[in-house]
């Protein structure tokens, strides 16, 4: 996922990323070292927060399925992507383009 | 006895038009796409989440026979008709909903093996659930903090990014 590389799209945009991982935080801490994330990599460790989001392990596979949300400054959901599989992602493109106008 | 063998005709009439009107309430998910119909059924989803978990004692208590059947005096043909529409049109508080769930049960996604937290219980126009998470470095990120920006866009990693 090349969201490191876009980075300064959404900072354009003024957009921040958050990524989350259901994982404890040395997991966590690894993927942000391995992607070079330059937005916090959380570790939502008793996975309380892909639960609240209903992507907990939809999969089966205990882990969040990959998906996407778009929070507008007053805290609504404006936009979401749920993965159909481990590798079903949105493209960056697609993300941005469904960014709220500032 | 020939009065409770038609009263329970009468029900399982009722609850087959039911049935009927439910399968045709909405629409019918693919097994090939189904987080896809989760996210069209997805208004329903405090409805059929229940139901999933609760299988038919679940099922029966959205249909309201029951009120149907208490108003069988003289079942006679005729009044089988009346009261089976009237059972389909009573004013259940969201029946197209409750038809929506229960034809979503056939879907192996929901009524397979899968978590309790099945189903997208956020979808757009919701409001967000808020968090708070520390980032490797102890630092506590909290969804609302980011009040100030246009749009935090979440993304839900799977480890091995």
């Amino acid at each position: 996922m090349d969201l490191r590389d876009h980075y300064q799209d959404f900072q354009a945009r003024n957009a921040e990323i958050l990524a989350l991982a259901v994982h404890d935080q040395s997991v966590a801490e690894r993927v942000a070292q391995v992607t070079g994330a330059p937005f916090p990599v959380l570790a939502d460790s008793d996975h309380a927060v892909a639960e609240a989001y209903g992507v907990y392990n939809l999969l089966g596979d205990g882990i969040a399925t990959p998906a996407v949300f778009i929070v507008d400054t007053a805290g609504q959901v404006v936009w979401s992507y749920m993965g159909q599989n481990a590798a079903d992602r949105p493209g960056v493109q697609t993300i941005i383009e469904n960014l709220p106008e500032q | 006895m020939t009065r409770w063998m038609v009263t329970s005709a009468t029900l399982m009439a009722a609850a087959g038009l039911l049935l009927l009107v439910a399968c045709s309430a909405g629409p019918v998910p693919t097994t090939s796409t189904p987080l896809l119909a989760q996210v069209t059924l997805s208004s329903a989803s405090e409805i059929a989440l229940p139901l999933v978990s609760g299988q038919d004692e679940d099922l029966e208590s959205l249909t309201p026979t029951h009120t149907a059947g208490a108003s069988i005096a003289q079942p006679t043909s005729t009044e089988m008709v009346v009261v089976t529409l009237s059972a389909v049109h009573s004013p259940l508080p969201t029946p197209t909903r409750s038809g929506v769930a229960i034809s979503v049960l056939p879907s192996p996604t929901l009524a397979g093996d899968k978590p309790p937290s099945v189903g997208l219980k956020v979808v757009p126009g919701e409001r967000a659930p808020g968090f708070t998470l520390d980032t490797p470095q102890g630092r506590p990120i909290t969804l609302s903090d980011y009040q100030d920006r246009s749009s935090v866009v979440l993304v839900f990693y799977r480890g091995q990014t």
